[in-house]
């Protein structure tokens, strides 16, 4: 603890005299720096020093005012809204942003599986768009071409391939009963990109002449006679103006032999993605 | 110890009138620690412009925050640590931006050291003029050497300047153990003392 270039040889180091000069008193110091010239001016210098110091961090005069007015001036600001509240913590926003990016993943894994599944509704769903019906649906359907060239339907060999929902999905829904919110699952269908349908009608003139009012006036649609007691219908509308459709039927008096969606009524158990649908119906006259 | 438990405790009294909605209790606290938090940043920075600028910053900050100060921590023990993270952080900003020789508006010209300081109206200027002699050759030298010392030194002994700020204060706010304070401090003394032939 001795500096070896003090010329007494048991001089204290310079770390005993800078605390002295911040206020610590180590015993014998004080008598030591009496004695001891260099030590004193050390200890002199030190001072000095943090003289210079204290004048170069002289506080700038009004600087509390200045401070002041600043805070004022942002306080008069509008404050802009915050994108979480106040109590929302760090810990809390990361925990939001993990939720959110798995929700993300999860309906983006969700949406890749449903253009691998449904490759005829996008296609269909891309408007005018050659439609490329699923492998197995390419023989013509009728005897004669219902919708133009490059739509085709399902060979009659082949409807189970296009009839009943493609899938299923179980939804959960809140609902309120007896004041109470209570919460329910229900299964929802989607529909498939071609749906076939047998009604039985009971006069053909009249049936025209309702199928002309209840198909809406942007779709495109052709009929066909098949026969003296039958005849076809195939339309391309979406899944929501095809419920409508079957619901229009049915208010009619036609009556629905297929058991498959959509259902007269059933638009509850289904759910309406905008989607295209190709719609074949044949109606057959009943006495 | 009594001075010091008295302060806390008013400082307290401020906080929690503040936090009722008492805007002058908040005044009263920039008129107490203004001065504190500049020469913290003074003590990271070296300049006096960016010390004024983070002094104002950590104020503001401290406003908006202060509704939602607990009291885990002493008042000044949390306001010194605003003061010095922000002061770091203009100083890491200034690094990089090659601005990190901190050359004060009013620090003497290079080949005027003799001459009349910039006439800069700045705060500081407002010294008397037996303050402005007392900024002898010395003091210009000082402040130079100051400057060219390792910074973590620099700043230890700077903040030591700090009236009230203990050795264990210092620690704290530059994360380091005690011996380590009195080691730099002493350090920079001495460095400064040879480099000034005193």
């Amino acid at each position: 603890m001795t500096d070896q270039s003090c010329p007494t040889g048991d001089c204290p180091d310079i770390g005993i005299l800078s605390e002295f000069v911040d206020g610590e008193k180590p015993s014998g110091l004080e008598e030591h720096l009496a004695q001891c010239e260099r030590c004193g001016r050390i200890v002199e210098a030190y001072k000095r020093i943090d003289a210079s110091i204290d004048q170069q961090m002289h506080v700038p005069t009004g600087l509390d005012v200045r401070i002041l007015e600043a805070v004022r001036q942002e306080n008069a600001l509008p404050k802009s809204p915050r994108l979480f509240p106040a109590f929302f913590s760090t810990a809390w926003r990361y925990a939001a942003a993990f939720v959110l990016t798995a929700v993300l993943c999860s309906a983006m894994a969700h949406m890749l599986r449903n253009r691998r599944d449904n490759g005829v509704g996008d296609t269909l769903a891309a408007g005018n768009a050659t439609l490329q019906p699923p492998q197995g649906m390419t023989e013509e359907y009728g005897r004669a071409p219902l919708l133009p060239p490059e739509v085709r339907v399902p060979a009659p060999g082949n409807e189970h391939l296009a009839t009943g929902p493609v899938r299923r999905v179980d939804v959960t829904g809140n609902q309120v009963r007896g004041g109470a919110q209570t919460t329910h699952t229900r299964p929802v269908a989607l529909l498939p990109e071609i749906v076939r349908h047998v009604w039985t009608i009971k006069d053909f003139a009249g049936t025209k002449a309702r199928l002309e009012k209840l198909l809406p006036a942007d779709a495109r649609c052709t009929m066909q006679k098949l026969g003296d007691d039958r005849f076809s219908l195939n339309a391309e509308l979406q899944d929501k103006q095809l419920q409508e459709l079957v619901n229009g039927f049915s208010k009619s008096g036609w009556g629905l032999v297929s058991a498959n969606l959509p259902q007269p009524g059933g638009g509850a158990r289904v759910r309406f993605l905008g989607r295209k649908v190709l719609y074949n119906a044949e109606l057959v006259k009943v006495k | 110890m009594a001075k010091d438990d008295n302060q806390k405790a008013e400082d307290r009294t401020l906080v929690e009138r503040f936090k009722q909605g008492d805007e002058t209790a908040f005044d009263r606290l920039v008129v107490k620690y203004s001065g504190k938090a500049y020469q913290i940043a003074y003590g990271v920075l070296g300049n006096r412009e960016d010390a004024e600028e983070v002094a104002q910053d950590v104020f503001l900050r401290i406003h908006r925050a202060l509704p939602k100060f607990r009291g885990d921590s002493e008042f000044t023990t949390w306001m010194y640590r605003i003061a010095m993270n922000l002061a770091r952080n203009k100083y890491r900003w200034n690094k990089s931006r090659g601005s990190h020789v901190n050359i004060s508006i009013d620090a003497p010209i290079e080949g005027r050291d003799d001459g009349p300081r910039p006439g800069i109206d700045l705060p500081e200027k407002d010294l008397s003029p037996d303050e402005r002699t007392a900024l002898d050759e010395l003091d210009k030298r000082a402040r130079e050497e100051l400057m060219n010392l390792p910074e973590l030194s620099r700043q230890a002994l700077v903040l030591r300047n700090i009236k009230e700020l203990s050795y264990e204060a210092i620690a704290e706010l530059l994360g380091c153990k005690l011996g380590t304070v009195k080691s730099r401090i002493a350090r920079a003394r001495e460095e400064l003392r040879k480099r000034l032939d005193l």
